[in-house]
């Protein structure tokens, strides 16, 4: 069957402007193909070859690996076909004994640690804020000032928030400063002796490996929880209130309403949210980019905070980049996202939506068949 | 709509194809070499730079109203793009190998070996500077501004000794020195650290006495300090010609300097103030907490005498050791349209003795020609206020004549970047062992920069 748009027939004066919609969405999609997608699939292609810059305008490749490890220019790819080794860059971010192995998965690991601890007091946190704001009984006054103020951390540069924290959690910093004064007051106070309060030392937190993990954390909660609590109220006030005056009805409290009704009628949004937050939380960079650097917080440190997608923009920054590397990198992360965004949806997906379906579909076949071969 | 459909699905495919033969477009083109000239057809002069630096010395001291004139008042932009992160470095290579008109850029010491040896730069003598005009020049600036094939590509205005300034007010307390500031008062500080057990011992003696006071002073800033000091002794270079990667017992000697600075207390925990901090910078100021800073030609003027303390009580003496910090170099690109100014602008800030000279005092900056330096250490009459009534030339005359820079390759930022992470490493006691260290320093080092052999 065709679809609602508005049939041509022809010698009668009506008029199928249905592709000019196509002609004003082109723009887009042309810059999109340019842009992003072929970049994206020349990732693909990079991410299978050895490809290095030596100089000023100097590049190494890009070259196939063959099996055996040498490789061999990209033109004759078609001449070693049989023997091509798409998948090196792969095996050697794979390879325990490969160094690379342990800064690409180490990187994986600060990244999903960091994410993990952001996320579910951010997902928490913004519930419960969600379902106190939507609450009719509870009728909170100066809404709006509490969500600009839990938004406001959302509008403020990264940069600023990174310098704010660095200077906050510093050696001459207002928490070293409260260490200190702790100190003081435990001494005078005869709670500690001599010796412990001599060996106090001001700690400079974005340097020790899970203080600056914590920080990190932290700072993405802080920065992102008035986002997650407004896109949840927004799906809350979605749920059509007759629901709620029928369970009030039916004497149902707080939590059950919330348990109950809330949270189930809010999946798809739930969903919208953990989706986005994987994407963003596994791209991490600016954060862990701004307030750790190597040479001061030292290899071990800095190696408990380095995301994946800083880790990509430190190898493709150093004085030979290595862009056959990094685009591996990179791919390994679009399939970690992938393979989690898909757990996720199948998780949160509709089971009675999905039963539903199956039989209607078994319905319509049930009913063809007897079109065929039932009039007897 | 399904004839729609399969045309989309049609051009994907191609898409995805075509993006295997991304390869097959042409290699970036080296750039022209025929002598072509001097070319002056450009109507803006470029220069790429990182920070202000050089754009305030350009304004003030170079580009008058007849300088202007001279050359029709052209434009003259400077393109800033910060150092942070390889931004500058990326941003030039690309505007290089697009082949846009970059008259002049600035580069530093740790990474100008890689634009001496492109193809992209010109030969100062095609500028129509000549060799009898660089006479006057260190002789260290033009060995790192020059090729494998003996062009000279690079100058500079500034020779970079190094020096330790250290606080007059705090001898006294600390170290039991009057604080007379003056010669007397140098050499005794200077008889503390003039070489690095010296220095280490001084250090350790300045932190017990200060947990003694309970004034929360440090001896020097930070690690960061101390590196720069120490590098500039090595004996090999960080990676040779072949990619192997030069370590021996000079540069792993830095591990224990680094761990007995750090366990003494004389720096802050975690390896002390990072250079170009917020911290490291208080510590010039009257309520700073830093006794010392191992500093150099262009740290005074440009960091530290920056106005905001109206006391001074710094001085400077040689140090422990003998080094160099950094430096910045011009160089001329081969897409130089305006290469009248951009050999004026290389002559006068190199070789013109008269121009720099002027300059240095009036700035007071080091500069790169080494008769008159030395002219102005031997005359009593110069004196820096900052630097408490010393004579700044005096102090870096004789180890500026003194630096070898014979040991640069154009890996030594990313490599000592990790090297310093791992020292700091050591020093806060996260190996057992100096060998561990060196293992974990490799392992990194191949994960980063894999062309190097780290053997």
């Amino acid at each position: 069957m065709k679809g609602n748009a508005p049939q041509i027939k022809r010698g009668r004066g009506r008029v199928n402007y249905s592709r000019y919609g196509y002609f004003f969405v082109a723009p887009f999609f042309i810059a999109y193909f340019v842009f992003s997608l072929y970049p994206l699939l020349t990732t693909f292609y990079y991410s299978a070859t050895r490809y290095f810059k030596i100089g000023v305008g100097e590049y190494l490749g890009p070259d196939f690996y063959l099996k055996d490890g040498s490789t061999v220019k990209s033109a004759d790819f078609f001449a070693n076909f049989g023997n091509i080794d798409l998948f090196h860059n792969f095996k050697d971010i794979f390879d325990p004994a490969s160094a690379n192995s342990q800064a690409v998965l180490g990187s994986f690991r600060n990244t999903t640690i960091m994410w993990l601890i952001n996320f579910f007091p951010q997902m928490l946190l913004a519930l419960l804020l969600a379902a106190w704001f939507t609450n009719a009984r509870l009728r909170v006054r100066g809404q709006g000032a509490y969500k600009f103020f839990i938004y406001l951390p959302n509008i403020i540069t990264a940069a600023s928030i990174a310098m704010l924290f660095k200077t906050l959690f510093g050696h001459s910093g207002p928490v070293n400063l409260i260490r200190e004064w702790w100190n003081n007051v435990q001494f005078d106070a005869g709670w500690i002796t001599k010796a412990e309060y001599d060996a106090f030392e001001k700690i400079n937190f974005i340097r020790e490996g899970w203080p600056s993990r914590l920080i990190i954390a932290f700072i993405n909660f802080w920065m992102w929880y008035g986002h997650t609590m407004i896109v949840l109220i927004a799906g809350i006030l979605g749920i059509s209130p007759s629901l709620y005056e029928a369970a009030q009805i039916d004497g149902a409290n707080n939590t059950q309403i919330f348990y109950k009704i809330t949270l189930p009628l809010l999946k798809p949004m739930l969903t919208y949210t953990l989706i986005t937050s994987l994407i963003g939380g596994l791209q991490m960079f600016d954060i862990p980019k701004l307030i750790s650097m190597r040479a001061e917080a030292g290899l071990e440190a800095f190696n408990m905070n380095q995301t994946v997608v800083y880790l990509i923009s430190e190898r493709v920054s150093t004085i030979m980049p290595d862009y056959g590397m990094a685009s591996a990198i990179a791919i390994l992360l679009f399939a970690v996202t992938a393979v989690f965004g898909a757990m996720i949806f199948f998780m949160m997906r509709d089971k009675d939506e999905i039963e539903q379906r199956k039989k209607e579909k078994a319905a319509i076949k049930a009913y063809k068949k007897s079109l065929r071969g039932g009039v007897n | 709509m399904k004839k729609f459909r399969s045309v989309v699905a049609m051009l994907l495919a191609v898409l995805m194809v075509a993006a295997l033969f991304a390869a097959c477009g042409n290699e970036p083109a080296a750039p022209a070499t025929e002598d072509t000239g001097m070319v002056n057809t450009g109507d803006t002069f470029t220069v790429y730079v990182w920070n202000e630096e050089f754009k305030g010395f350009f304004e003030n001291y170079y580009w008058t109203e007849d300088k202007a004139a001279e050359f029709d008042n052209i434009a003259v932009e400077f393109v800033v793009n910060t150092d942070q992160g390889g931004v500058y470095q990326t941003k030039l290579d690309n505007a290089l190998a697009n082949g846009e008109a970059v008259d002049l850029f600035l580069a530093e010491a740790d990474y100008i070996t890689k634009y001496v040896q492109s193809a992209y730069t010109m030969d100062v003598a095609d500028l129509g500077i000549t060799a009898d005009d660089l006479a006057g020049c260190y002789a260290y600036t033009l060995e790192i501004g020059t090729d494998a094939k003996g062009a000279v590509k690079a100058v500079s205005w500034q020779a970079c000794p190094g020096a330790m300034t250290y606080r007059t007010d705090w001898t006294e307390e600390y170290f039991g020195i009057a604080e007379t500031r003056d010669a007397a008062q140098d050499e005794a500080v200077q008889a503390l650290v003039s070489d690095w057990d010296k220095y280490i011992e001084t250090a350790s003696a300045f932190a017990a006495k200060d947990k003694e006071l309970g004034n929360g002073y440090y001896f020097v800033a930070g690690l960061g300090d101390v590196w720069y000091a120490y590098k500039a002794g090595r004996t090999a270079a960080w990676v040779d010609a072949e990619y192997n990667l030069g370590l021996n017992d000079y540069i792993t000697g830095y591990f224990d300097i680094a761990k007995a600075i750090q366990e003494s207390g004389a720096i802050p925990a975690n390896g002390g103030y990072g250079q170009w901090g917020t911290e490291w910078a208080a510590g010039y100021e009257t309520t700073g907490d830093v006794f010392s800073y191992l500093s150099c030609t262009w740290h005074i003027p440009f960091c530290m005498n920056t106005g905001l303390s109206t006391e001074t009580f710094w001085r400077a003496i040689t140090g422990p050791v003998g080094f160099f910090w950094g430096g910045t170099w011009m160089l001329a690109s081969v897409y130089c349209d305006n290469m009248d100014l951009a050999k004026d602008v290389m002559y006068t800030w190199s070789c013109d003795a008269d121009f720099l000279t002027d300059w240095a005092v009036d700035s007071g900056n080091f500069a790169n020609q080494q008769a008159k330096m030395e002219e102005l250490a031997a005359d009593d009459s110069i004196t820096m206020d900052f630097l408490c009534g010393q004579n700044f030339y005096a102090v870096f005359a004789e180890p500026a004549a003194k630096v070898e820079m014979k040991y640069l390759s154009k890996f030594d930022r990313d490599v000592e970047d990790l090297y310093k992470a791992v020292a700091q490493d050591y020093a806060t006691g996260k190996y057992e062992s100096k060998d561990a260290a060196v293992e974990a320093f490799k392992t990194e080092l191949s994960a980063t920069l894999p062309v190097v052999n780290v053997g």
